[in-house]
């Protein structure tokens, strides 16, 4: 008389087991890549198949290149914290304002021109194809605007 | 139809008395009997649906089939499930390595 719940409950059963299995193998990469030290590095050596000796490359390239751009992110907060501290003292734009303006677009061009040799650098430690498919990326995520975290996901499906 | 004066009926109602009183306890009586009849209902549910599982299942196709189809749709669902969590992971890291060699990502000026 229990065959046929003992069916029902097998059959649950098995497809929560499968939804589990499917699941947990479908992200066990992303979840490898989280435990990771630099889990960025190890996305960025999945999704442009890099070996092991180009990803030590890049990861040293890395690690060289963060440093200025800390010291980068530093100057370029001070700016425009005095930039916003001239705006918020006048409604018309100063002398003062203008020159600080040159500034900030200055440091912007030369962070500009930084992140730009580093992404040359890591990309030319990249297989060519890769290399260049890296470099238009990167360069529509910095340099070209930058792109919101839903477009980078797009855009990245695309380019595969 | 109205009752006669020498109606025999109309003596006979005349002798009919109704108890002023109910017997003891005969409200509690009366609920114990439903709540009694009620489970005797609910098993009689259960067992005919337990009747209709057995019919369904008599033939081996059809329970193999049933047990096919639900891991078939579990696996599918965990894949894209899967899928879609991992390209939102995937998302995030490009996210991050952007931002950690970008120091104007996400700046306003």
């Amino acid at each position: 008389m229990r065959r046929g719940l003992t069916i029902v409950c097998c059959g649950l059963a098995a497809a929560a087991l499968a939804y589990g299995a499917i699941y947990f193998s479908a992200t066990a990469g992303l979840r490898a890549e989280r435990r990771a030290d630099a889990p960025e590095l190890l996305w960025l050596k999945q999704e442009f198949k890099l070996g092991d000796a180009e990803f030590q490359r890049i990861s040293e390239l890395h690690a060289g290149y963060l440093p200025k751009c800390q010291e980068m992110c530093g100057r370029i907060a001070a700016r425009n914290e005095e930039l916003r501290e001239l705006l918020a003292r006048t409604n018309t734009v100063t002398p003062e304002i203008e020159r600080k303006l040159a500034e900030v677009a200055a440091l912007r061009a030369e962070c500009q021109r930084n992140m730009l040799e580093h992404f040359y650098a890591v990309s030319r430690a990249m297989p060519p194809e890769e290399g260049r498919r890296y470099l238009d990326w990167i360069q529509r995520q910095t340099v070209q605007g930058g792109q919101t975290s839903a477009a980078t996901d797009h855009e990245m499906h695309q380019m595969q | 139809m109205s009752i006669q004066e020498n109606d025999p009926w109309r003596e006979r109602l005349g002798e009919w008395k109704i108890p002023q009183t109910l017997p003891p306890r005969f409200k509690e009586q009366v609920w114990r009997r439903i709540e009694q009849r009620e489970p005797a209902a609910r098993t009689g549910a259960w067992e005919s649906w337990q009747g209709w599982l057995e019919n369904i299942f008599a033939r081996k196709a059809v329970a193999l089939a049933y047990v096919t189809v639900l891991v078939a749709a579990g696996l599918t669902a965990g894949y894209a499930r899967g899928q879609t969590q991992e390209q939102r992971g995937n998302a995030q890291l490009a996210a991050r390595y952007v931002q950690s060699i970008d120091p104007y990502y996400g700046s306003q000026f």
